[in-house]
């Protein structure tokens, strides 16, 4: 039942001093007795004895026939208030009935000068209307009430919301129209009973109650309104906190089932949001606790206060305490209920997870989900929540965190419905790598840790295994475990695979007979299978490698091949044909030298043969190696999808082509092989190859070609993307450098060449390509030799282009000519952009050693590390790994932390890939590690070994010179041989302009 | 003509009329007094004579009634100590202060800010004073303008302040002092300060604050991982609720950019910080974050260059 002010126990209460100075003229005759027996009777009534209260109530208003109205009215509700606690609906709805009846001022100022009582009786004989089920009576006595202007506005909203609360009750179980038709009445009743307002109690609970009817009508949007006008009135009472908590959930549940039902995305999108966003709202357990806790504290305070001030207090401030005491314990209740509810908040952060994901943001999703395991590992939603994160593990293509996460949901959700589908996913991560070996593990250690998994499940994992140690090139292995899996499973859907790969496995094990076998039995099996393209080419392999090879055979069964096939466009066939193509040219080549062997034979036999035999074996022969080329040159223009066909057909082509002249043929090859895609990685080396071949032809041929590499670049240069352009440029450097190396005016004239090859139309407004007509005028004065030149131009793009408007390379070139020649402000603009935005391009790694090398110039060690770190972390080493290490050591060396320095420098010193510079650098700081810490014959050796192995790298050997004669004069005290290593160093010309020579200068003349 | 010339008379000469704010004295008395937020420009002139309001002296520190009997003035003086509450009506300035700062115009919100506070300064513990709610809201413009002088000077003038009473105060200013150690550069020791502020916190928003300051302290230290965990746990557990909203959704952007490198260019993310800019110009496009997202995913191309000659 609602809860409602005018209440039985506020009667209760009433004391029987009250009834002081009512005469009486039956027994009992004194007041004292009638008051006696009154507390007797609300006695009984506290200690739950109505049957004895209202034996006395009863004598007391049969004793009481002479005593004014309103106390006989005081019995009469007394003994209804018994009746109803006795749950005797009939009695107390005849006790209350004659009350309105027969007392029409009810109580009179009996227990207080503005309450009759007549009004609590209304509501609580609509109360027994209700326990007995007559909705009419009882909606009559509410709506009666609710009209009553004379009421106080807070009893008319309670008597509005009874009414709805009664109708919604009444048709719990009617048809659904009548439901429908009686939810609009109560909202109706609702909208009235909120009119007293939300920030009274009364009209808080009518809100609530309102929400609650706008939800189940599916009037979102009024729902959320009005929830955000209740949450804007501070919640008085514990009970209120729970409440509008717990609206929130119901409005976000309310929401996210209807978006699962919506089929349009907006629509659907907007209702996760709101569901989303209610949930959000939704206080977590502690939240709840602590307000509830603060309530209880400020209340307690309250109390203290009250009584302290008061200590005997009068009735009204007797009625305060009550209610404030009243209103603890409703919040200690509270408290512990929100205490016992265990799976609050997980309940919470899943409903996040799910919206989350539905909204197709993964991160937050993970979170949430993660945040069900973390707190609630043992709740019945885990399971899903784990299955979930890998879900969105896999959106996010993080394949080997979510393969953790498969490993760690089988152990610790064995049971869980969605195993099989984890169990599946778990080695499809090792598969799509093609670590073979590394799915076998997986799934032997799945079938350790689930014993039971569903057969499709076992027939899957059995498939794949056979698959991974077919891959591993396990033939025998694979050829056993395929019969075994064949036979156990003979209806399976993978059976046409198996049979191809048992086959294929014979194959490779070189088990001529028995593979032919196995595919001619795969070919009248499934003679529409999916592998019958490979499995004709197998035959056709077959054939080729038998002793002695069947070449004709082979040579039939690829024009056969290529006439059921060639014209199909499935990709995998399209990749295959370029193979046949390759068979067929080799079956060519192979009847060519038969032909060959026959000729030689005949010949050396000294036979008679006649002149036309000899001259048909020719024939046939020269048409055997045409028809051979033709086919491999077939092979290469079919070979766009084939690497390993193409590469072999080019392989043979070059030699054939070139030993031929043929060399306009190979230049149209490589043309066609490059405007297959202009972007490729490989199209630059491709029209390399072109052009060096037309240079076999004549000139006008040969101009062509140029024109072609021009063109090319032109189709690039205003592409800051396109990486690939600064390598076509590199290479027409070099190309107009060759043209005119050997000229009088070569420079100048190479200069005006590439600039009007690159030249742009003056009103183009792509300012990378004039940055790269720059760079390409720079590489043509590096082969020069102009380093004045080179510094020019580079300066021409530090200063007249920002760093967001250059690519990769350009960047990270600009950068280091700007470092090498004092340019810092500038340097560090260029390497900072580069490590932002280009951190997936292969020149990043320049820009972090870029940079080190500027903290390391500025002495600040600790940055400089702070970068080589995240460079060596995030593997940013592709060109610049052994500069970072040197500048790691040399950080490292300067902040004294020597062990880990000379790791460093050690580590470059034995690398024999970056022997030079490094070595002669790494080989220096050891030895000034060393001399730091006063190691001076160590510090000696390295300074030999660096003079003395690395001599040509000046700036370092000079140093060690130094060192090592410093050490000898100062420390060693061996002036002698400190002379003698002076004098070697002066003898170099290139080390005698350091300035270590000058300080050994001084030195020798000192000694 | 004359009418008019009386009519313009009239209206030169009558004085001018501002909206009441209440206050309470500590002798039971209630005055209706000229409220001073209404009119910021006055606050530095001598009070303006109203007809039946009471007003503000505050170059002597007290609040005076004029009231005319007859031919007598009284005049009566309460001292600014003597007030024990306020009713003032909301001011337009809040609002306004707080659309600049959410918008990024962080120094206009300050500046009506500090001419708000100048106004409401001598009541900062009254009950009903604006005083509290304007040094939060400067305290966390100064906290997004992360300039570090700045904030320093005004934690140490609101702890002043704090006496234990007021959680609110308390807590804002223990989280502005973390993101202080941020901008002073020592995000390790806004970290040990986070771990140790988060056991005595229980509201979702305070939590949230903390969190911010923890992925801003990773960020700094450029561990991006952690970084992006804790700014991830706003994002999902306050969502737009957040006030930070924005910064947040900036934040993952910067995370996961740092988390970039070619060994893992199949991870998607790139792509999945393009969505989060992309999120912030569309959740909330007035912020300033929505300006700098557009930034960063178009950069401007600059005025081209005419092709020189070598």
């Amino acid at each position: 039942m609602s809860h409602h002010p005018h209440s039985w126990s506020a009667l209760a209460l009433i004391p029987a001093s009250l009834l002081a100075g009512t005469p009486s003229t039956s027994p009992p005759t004194s007041e004292g007795d009638f008051n006696a027996l009154y507390s007797s009777a609300e006695k009984a009534l506290q200690n739950n004895k109505p049957a004895e209260a209202l034996k006395i109530f009863s004598d007391l208003e049969k004793k009481s026939v002479q005593t004014p109205a309103k106390v006989r009215a005081l019995f009469l509700l007394q003994k209804a208030n018994c009746y109803y606690q006795q749950k005797d609906w009939k009695s107390a709805a005849s006790a209350l009935k004659e009350f309105l009846e027969k007392f029409p001022k009810g109580t009179e100022d009996l227990l207080g000068t503005n309450d009759n009582k007549i009004a609590t009786c209304q509501f609580n004989l609509a109360e027994v209307y209700r326990q007995l089920s007559l909705w009419e009576s009882a909606l009559e006595v509410l709506n009666h009430l609710s009209a009553n202007l004379l009421l106080p506005p807070k009893d008319r909203s309670t008597a509005c919301r009874l009414a709805a609360n009664f109708l919604q009750e009444k048709t719990q179980h009617a048809p659904t129209a009548e439901k429908a038709n009686a939810q609009r009445q109560a909202i109706a009743l609702l909208k009235k009973a909120v009119s007293v307002g939300l920030n009274t109690p009364e009209g808080k609970l009518a809100g609530s109650a309102l929400v609650e009817a706008y939800i189940q009508q599916h009037q979102l949007p009024e729902a959320q309104a009005l929830q955000a006008e209740i949450e804007s009135c501070q919640p008085t009472v514990a009970a209120e906190i729970i409440r509008i908590n717990q609206l929130r959930q119901t409005q976000g549940d309310a929401a996210f089932a209807e978006a699962r039902t919506t089929v349009d995305p907006t629509a659907k999108a907007a209702l996760l949001q709101t569901a989303l966003r209610s949930y959000q709202a939704t206080l977590p357990k502690l939240s709840i606790l602590s307000q509830i806790q603060k309530k209880s504290s400020e209340l307690k305070t309250s109390i203290a206060e009250l009584t302290r001030l008061a200590p005997k207090p009068s009735p009204a401030i007797s009625d305060k305490l009550l209610a404030l005491q009243a209103e603890l314990q409703e919040c200690t209740s509270a408290e512990a209920a929100v205490q016992q509810s265990a799976q609050y908040d997980e309940g919470i952060y899943y409903r996040l997870g799910l919206c989350l994901h539905e909204l197709q943001i993964p991160y937050e999703a993970i979170t949430a989900f993660q945040e069900v395991i973390n707190t609630h590992p043992l709740s019945p939603q885990a399971p899903s929540a784990a299955f979930l994160i890998i879900q969105n593990l896999l959106a996010l293509g993080k394949n080997r965190e979510a393969q953790s996460a498969c490993r760690s949901f089988i152990e610790h959700y064995p049971n869980a419905n969605e195993i099989p589908q984890v169990v599946i996913q778990l080695g499809t991560f090792a598969l799509d790598r093609q670590d073979y070996r590394e799915t076998l593990s997986q799934y032997r250690w799945v079938k350790t840790k689930i014993k039971k998994l569903p057969t499709g499940v076992i027939e899957e994992i059995d498939y794949r295994c056979c698959f991974a140690t077919f891959s591993l090139t396990e033939w025998k292995m694979a050829d056993d475990e395929l019969a075994i899996f064949i036979k156990k499973y003979p209806r399976s859907a993978a059976l046409e695979q198996a049979t191809y790969l048992q086959a294929l496995s014979r194959f490779y094990q070189g088990q001529t007979e028995n593979a032919q076998q196995a595919f001619m039995a795969y070919q009248a099996r499934f003679p529409s299978g999916t592998f019958l393209y490979d499995v004709q080419y197998r035959l056709a392999l077959i054939a080729f490698g038998m002793v002695p090879p069947q070449f004709e055979n082979a040579r039939l069964i690829c024009q056969a091949w290529l006439r059921n096939y060639s014209n199909q466009n499935q990709s995998e066939i399209k990749s295959k044909k370029a193979d046949v193509y390759v068979l067929m040219g080799d079956c060519e080549n192979g009847l060519a030298s038969e032909m060959a062997s026959r000729l030689t034979h005949l010949q050396s036999q000294g036979a008679t043969a006649s002149e036309t035999t000899l001259s048909q074996l020719e024939k046939e022969k020269v048409e055997h190696t045409q028809r051979s080329n033709e086919a491999y040159l077939n092979a290469a223009k079919n070979g766009q999808s084939n690497s390993d066909a193409l590469a072999y057909a080019l392989a043979k082509l070059n030699p054939t082509l070139k030993a031929q002249k043929n060399y306009a043929k190979l230049r149209d090859l490589y043309l066609e092989l490059y405007r297959w895609n202009k972007k490729s990685p490989q199209a630059s080396s491709y029209l390399f190859e072109a052009i060096t071949a037309a240079e076999h032809l004549p000139t006008n041929s040969q101009e062509s070609t140029y024109q072609l590499l021009i063109q090319a670049i032109q189709e690039t240069i205003d592409d800051p993307q396109q990486d690939g352009a600064e390598s076509l440029i590199t290479f027409l450097a070099n190309k107009v450098y060759l043209k005119y190396r050997n000229s009088p005016e070569g420079s100048a004239q190479a200069h005006s060449e590439l600039e009007a090859a690159l030249q742009r139309a003056p009103t183009n407004d792509r300012t990378i390509a004039v940055a790269r007509l720059y760079f390409a005028q720079a590489q043509l004065s590096a082969l020069y030799q102009q380093p004045d030149q080179v510094n020019h131009y580079y300066q021409l793009i530090a200063q007249q282009f920002p760093p967001t408007e250059l690519s990769a390379t350009l960047l990270a070139l600009t950068g280091e000519n700007c470092l090498t020649h004092g340019s810092i402000a500038r340097a560090e603009t260029f390497f900072d952009f580069l490590i932002q935005s280009h951190r997936t391009s292969e020149y990043a790694d320049h820009g972090f050693a870029g940079l080190a090398t500027l903290r390391l110039e500025q002495k600040n060690f600790a940055a400089a590390l702070v970068l080589c770190a995240e460079a060596l972390k995030y593997n940013f080493i592709k060109h610049k790994e052994c500069s970072l290490r040197l500048i790691r050591g040399q950080a490292l060396a300067e902040l004294r932390q020597f062990t880990e320095a000379k790791k460093e420098f050690e580590f470059v010193a034995q690398t024999k890939a970056w022997r030079g510079e490094g070595t002669a650098r790494s080989l220096y700081w050891l030895g000034l590690i060393e001399e730091r810490q006063n190691h001076t014959a160590e510090a000696v050796a390295y300074y030999r070994r660096c003079y003395q192995g690395w001599k040509r790298h000046a700036e370092w050997s000079a140093k060690a010179y130094w060192g090592t004669a410093r050490l000898l004069a100062q420390q060693l005290h061996q002036p002698a041989e400190a002379s003698s290593v002076i004098q070697e160093m002066l003898s170099h010309d290139f080390i005698k302009k350091t300035p270590e020579a000058q300080y050994a200068e001084n030195l020798l003349s000192a000694l | 003509m004359k009418f008019f010339q009386c009519l313009l008379i009239s209206l030169m000469v009558a004085p001018v009329k501002l909206p009441a704010l209440t206050m309470f004295f500590n002798n039971g008395e209630q005055w209706e007094v000229e409220d001073p937020l209404k009119d910021l420009n006055h606050l530095s002139a001598q009070p303006i004579q109203p007809t039946n309001l009471s007003c503000i002296n505050y170059k002597e520190g007290s609040v005076v009634k004029i009231s005319r009997r007859d031919q007598y003035e009284v005049i009566i003086i309460h001292k600014f100590n003597e007030v024990v509450g306020l009713i003032w009506p909301d001011p337009a300035q809040f609002s306004e202060a707080q659309n600049y700062i959410h918008q990024g115009d962080l120094n206009r919100g300050l500046t009506i800010l500090d001419a708000m506070l100048k106004a409401v300064e001598p009541w900062p513990r009254t009950p009903g004073s604006w005083w509290l709610k304007a040094s939060l809201l400067k305290l966390s413009a100064l906290e997004k303008l992360q300039d570090p002088q700045r904030l320093e000077r005004i934690i140490f003038n609101l702890a002043k302040h704090d006496d234990g009473n007021q959680p609110t105060l308390t807590t804002s200013l223990s989280i502005a002092r973390l993101t202080l150690l941020n901008c002073q550069g020592d995000p390790q020791a806004s970290l040990t300060g986070a771990n140790t502020l988060l056991p005595k916190l229980a509201n979702p928003e305070d939590i949230a604050r903390v969190n911010f300051c923890q992925g801003q302290a990773n960020l700094l230290l450029k561990n991006y991982e952690a970084a992006l965990s804790f700014f991830l746990r706003i994002s999902t557990f306050q969502g737009g609720r957040s006030e930070q909203y924005a910064q947040v959704l900036l934040s993952i952007a910067r995370a996961l950019r740092g988390l970039e490198n070619p060994a893992i260019k199949d991870e998607k993310i790139r792509a999945t910080t393009v969505h989060y800019l992309h999120r912030i110009i569309r959740e909330c496009p007035l912020s300033a974050e929505a300006a700098i997202a557009q930034s960063l995913l178009n950069p401007e191309p600059t005025p081209p260059n005419p092709i020189p000659k070598s």
